[in-house]
C-alpha cells in the first residue's frame, strides 16, 4: 500500500502504441516528491543531452503529487516536462484546474510518453488503464472545442481534457497545453512537443480513493492551513478578490510594470486594474481543486466592440503581457485576446512578447510595417495585436517568424536588433521591469526553465514586503526590499529550495510562502508526512528542493549551460528606467556578480561555471549525476 | 510649504472616499502626514494606518510607499517627505 502516491505510472509508446502500467519506485518518490521533482527525474533520465525537442525521441511527462486530490489546499496542480523547443534546455509547465486530481483519482502519478503517432491520437485514461484513440477528428480544432468534442465522444461531461489547440499542432514554438478551457500549462511550448507527436490530448476520468496515511493528523492539518490562509493571510481580501490583477496596481505604484515593452512604467492607473476588472467585467470569482483562495475569476463584456465575449482569468501576466507591453490599454480587448490564445493554445506571456518585439523593432528602425504584411506596428494598435495573435497560432505570413518566438524574430534582423530583446536562456520575459528589483532578477537568471518568476524569488520585492513580514516567513527583514543587494541570494536560494518541493507535492504556489502566504516549510512537512507516512521534516523540505534543483541544473549542464547563460539581459546593467516610480534604476554589475558568486556559493555550485560540484550531488543522493556530468567533461574540477 | 500627494488603493480609497489628494504636512515627516490624513478621513483610516490603534507602529500589513519605496525601508514614520512626494497606501497585494 502506497500513501499519498497512487504508485503508478502510465508508460505510452506512441510509435508503436504500446501502453504499460509500472510501479513508481518508491525511493525516488520519496526523494523527489511528485509533480515537478518527479517529471525532472524521469526527464533526466530519459532525455538524452542533444535530443531534438520536436523529434520522436523527446519525451513527455505529465505529473501530479502526493497531495493531489486531497483535502490540502489548492491541491489541483499538474506539470508537464521534456525538453522546450523554446529553450533547448529543460521545460516544464504547471496548470491547476480539475485535470490534476483527475488523474490521481483514474491511479496514477505520472504519465511518460514516448515516440511519435503516426496520424492525430488522443490519450483516455480512466481507472487504472489507458487508450490511444484516434484524433483526426480533432485536429484542427482549438482547445475549446477539442474539449467538447472528447466529452461527447465519451459520453460523460465529467471527463477532464487537457489539449493543444492549433498553435501546438502547427509547433509554434510557445504553444501551450490548455485544461479546462482556461488552465494554462503556459511557458516553455509543452504544447509544441505535443504537438510533434501527434498527441491532441490527454482525457481523465477517475473515481479511486487517494489513501492517506495518517487521515486524523492529515485533516487537523489541511484544516488548520486552511483556516490560516482564510483569516491570517493578510493578502487573502485582495487574491480572492482581484486575483493577481491586483498587482497592476502594486506594479505601477512601485515603478516595475513594464510598458511598451520596457520603454515606461507609467500607464493610466485603472485602465488594466484589478479593480476596474472587478468592476466592469467580473461574474464572479473561480476557484480551483480545493483553493480557499479562488483568485481567477468569471468574466463577461457586455457592451462595446468585444460584447459577448465571456471566460475565466485572466491572470496579470496575461493583462500585462498583451496590454501595456503592447502599449494597450483596453481591457475588454484583452480579455478577447484572452480567450483567443487559450483557444489557439498559446503561452500569453510569450504571445504578448513576440507582439511587442515586432512594434519594438520597428520603432528601432529595423522593420517597418511592409514586413508585417501591411499591418500598422504603432504601440497600442489592438486590431494588429489581434490580427498577430491568429497569424502565429497559423503560422501564416509574419506569424511564422514570430512563431519562433521574440528572440528568433529579432535575429532575423541582426545583432543590434537581438540586443534588444528582454530574455535569459531564450525564454522571454515576463511582465516585471527587472531593473526595478535588485533581487528578483537573480531568481529569473538561475532559475532552470529560462527567464522565469515561478521558481525563485519575486514576490516579497514586487510587493515590498515589510521587514517583521519578511523576519517571520524566510528570516530575512531585507527580502523586501527592491533596492538592496544585501541577503537577496539567500533569498533566492530558500525560495528556489522550497518552492521545488511545494510544486513537487501538487499544492498551488499561490498558498504558499512564494506568493508570502502562511504554506511555508513546516506546514508543507506536516501535510506531506501526515499524507505520505514518510517523516518530512522541515529540513527534509529543503534537502528535497536542493535535490530537485540540482538536477534540473545537471540537465541544463548537459546541454552547454554555464555561468554566462545565468545573466540577465545586458540593457538592465546599462540603461536606466526612464521614468516612474523607479526612474534611473539600474543593476549595478558588480553587485550582480557579487550576487551570483553568493548563490553559488550557498547551492554548492562551482563559482566559475555554475555547475553543481560532485560533493554536492553526492550529499543529495546524486552520485550518478556526479558520474554522468565527470563523464561528458563537465563536472568541475576540486 | 511641502506639498504631499497621496494616493489610496483598494478599499483604502473606499474608506478615504477619494483616491487622491494633496497634504501639507507640517512639519514635513511620514508621522505629521498620518495625522492629517486621520483627521481628513473623519477616522475611518485610523484602523489601516496603524497597528492595533499604537500610533508609533505602521499597520504591519499595509504598505506604505514615499515615490515608491515602502516607509519601513526608509525611516518609518520619522521619514521626511520632500515638496512633490508622492505617497501611496496600499493593502497587501500579492500575484504571479
Amino acid at each position: 500500500m502506497t500513501y499519498g502516491w497512487t504508485g503508478n505510472v502510465l508508460k505510452v509508446n506512441l510509435t508503436s502504441g504500446a501502453l504499460a502500467n509500472e510501479p513508481l519506485d518508491a525511493k525516488t518518490a520519496e526523494q523527489f516528491i511528485g509533480s515537478r521533482g518527479i517529471n525532472s527525474y524521469l526527464a533526466y533520465r530519459y532525455i538524452k543531452p542533444g535530443t531534438d525537442p520536436l523529434g520522436p525521441e523527446n519525451v513527455l511527462i505529465f505529473g501530479v503529487g502526493p497531495l493531489t486530490g486531497t483535502l490540502a489546499p489548492a491541491s489541483g496542480r499538474w506539470t508537464v516536462t521534456a525538453k522546450s523547443p523554446m529553450t533547448g534546455i529543460l521545460g516544464d509547465a504547471n496548470a491547476g484546474g480539475h485535470w490534476a486530481p483527475e488523474l490521481k483519482y483514474a491511479g496514477f502519478d505520472h504519465i511518460v510518453i514516448e515516440g511519435r503517432a503516426q496520424r492525430p491520437v488522443y490519450l483516455f485514461i480512466s481507472d487504472g488503464r489507458g487508450e490511444i484513440r484516434d484524433a483526426s477528428h480533432l485536429w484542427g480544432k482549438d482547445t475549446w472545442e477539442t474539449t467538447e468534442l472528447i466529452r461527447e465522444e465519451l459520453g460523460d461531461p465529467e471527463v477532464k481534457v487537457a489539449c493543444i489547440g492549433p498553435a501546438g499542432e502547427n509547433l509554434v514554438k510557445f504553444a501551450c497545453v490548455i485544461s479546462e478551457r482556461t488552465r494554462a500549462a503556459g511557458r516553455t511550448g509543452m504544447g509544441a512537443v505535443m504537438g510533434s507527436k501527434n498527441l491532441k490530448a490527454i482525457a481523465v476520468r477517475g473515481t479511486g480513493p487517494v489513501q492517506i496515511a495518517r487521515p486524523q493528523e492529515f485533516g487537523e492539518a489541511a484544516l488548520k492551513i486552511h483556516r490560516t490562509l482564510r483569516y491570517d493571510w493578510p493578502a487573502y481580501e485582495g487574491m480572492s478578490t482581484q486575483g493577481t490583477a491586483g498587482l497592476v496596481a502594486a506594479g505601477l505604484a512601485i515603478g516595475w510594470l513594464p510598458v511598451r515593452y520596457f520603454r515606461s512604467t507609467v500607464f493610466p492607473p485603472d485602465a488594466v486594474s484589478g479593480e476596474t476588472l472587478v468592476k466592469k467585467y467580473k461574474v464572479q470569482s473561480v476557484g480551483c481543486f480545493g483553493c480557499p483562495v479562488h483568485c481567477s475569476h468569471y468574466y463577461a463584456v457586455r457592451e462595446g466592440a468585444y460584447r459577448g465575449t465571456t471566460g475565466e482569468g485572466p491572470e496579470y501576466e496575461t493583462i500585462v503581457a498583451v496590454g501595456p507591453k503592447c502599449g494597450i490599454g483596453e481591457l475588454d480587448a484583452i480579455l478577447y485576446m484572452t480567450n483567443l490564445v487559450n483557444r489557439y493554445g498559446l503561452d500569453s506571456i510569450d504571445t504578448g512578447n513576440a507582439i511587442a518585439i515586432l512594434m519594438d523593432l520597428k520603432e528601432r528602425g529595423f522593420i517597418s510595417d511592409r514586413d508585417a504584411d501591411g499591418l500598422d506596428l504603432t504601440w497600442g494598435r489592438t486590431e494588429t495585436a489581434i490580427a498577430l495573435i491568429h497569424k502565429i497560432a497559423r503560422r501564416e505570413g509574419i506569424g511564422d517568424l514570430l512563431a519562433e518566438g521574440s528572440l528568433k524574430t529579432a535575429q532575423k534582423y541582426g545583432p543590434a536588433a537581438e540586443a534588444g530583446v528582454w530574455h535569459i536562456k531564450g525564454l522571454g520575459n515576463i511582465s516585471v521591469e527587472m531593473r526595478a528589483l535588485k533581487g528578483a532578477n537573480l531568481g529569473y537568471a538561475t532559475s532552470t526553465r529560462g527567464l522565469d518568476h515561478l521558481r525563485g524569488m519575486c514576490v516579497p520585492e514586487e510587493v515590498q514586503l515589510p521587514p517583521e513580514a519578511g523576519e517571520a516567513l524566510y528570516g530575512i527583514p531585507e527580502i523586501g526590499d527592491p533596492d538592496t543587494y544585501a541577503r537577496k541570494a539567500e533569498g533566492v536560494v530558500w525560495l528556489e529550495k522550497f518552492t521545488a518541493s511545494a510544486g513537487a507535492s501538487g499544492i498551488c504556489l499561490f498558498n504558499t510562502a512564494w506568493i508570502c502566504a502562511p504554506l511555508g516549510p513546516r506546514e508543507l512537512a506536516e501535510l506531506l508526512t501526515a499524507a505520505t507516512g514518510v517523516d518530512y521534516s522541515e529540513d527534509r523540505i529543503f534537502k528535497a528542493g536542493a535535490r530537485i534543483y540540482n538536477l534540473e541544473r545537471a540537465f541544463l549542464a548537459r546541454e552547454g549551460i554555464t555561468r554566462a547563460d545565468d545573466y540577465p539581459p545586458a540593457i538592465v546593467f546599462e540603461q536606466p528606467i526612464p521614468d516612474g516610480a523607479r526612474k534611473g534604476a539600474v543593476i549595478d554589475r558588480a553587485k550582480y556578480d557579487e550576487e551570483l558568486d553568493d548563490y553559488y556559493r550557498r547551492m554548492g555550485w562551482d563559482t566559475a561555471t555554475g555547475i553543481p560540484r560532485r560533493e554536492t550531488l553526492e550529499a543529495l543522493d546524486l552520485g550518478y549525476v556526479a558520474e554522468e556530468l565527470a563523464v561528458l567533461g563537465k563536472l568541475p574540477e576540486v | 510649504m511641502v506639498r504631499v500627494t497621496v494616493r489610496f488603493i483598494g478599499h483604502l480609497a473606499a474608506l478615504a472616499r477619494t483616491r487622491e489628494q494633496v497634504f501639507e504636512p507640517d512639519p514635513p515627516v511620514l508621522e505629521e502626514l498620518f495625522r492629517q490624513v486621520d483627521r481628513a478621513t473623519g477616522g475611518r483610516l485610523a484602523g489601516e494606518l496603524y497597528q492595533a490603534g499604537d500610533r508609533q507602529q505602521l499597520h504591519k500589513a499595509n504598505i506604505f510607499l514615499i515615490n515608491g519605496r515602502e516607509a519601513r525601508f526608509l525611516a518609518g514614520l520619522q521619514t521626511a517627505l520632500d515638496d512633490g512626494a508622492v505617497v501611496t497606501f496600499m493593502p497587501p497585494l500579492v500575484g504571479g
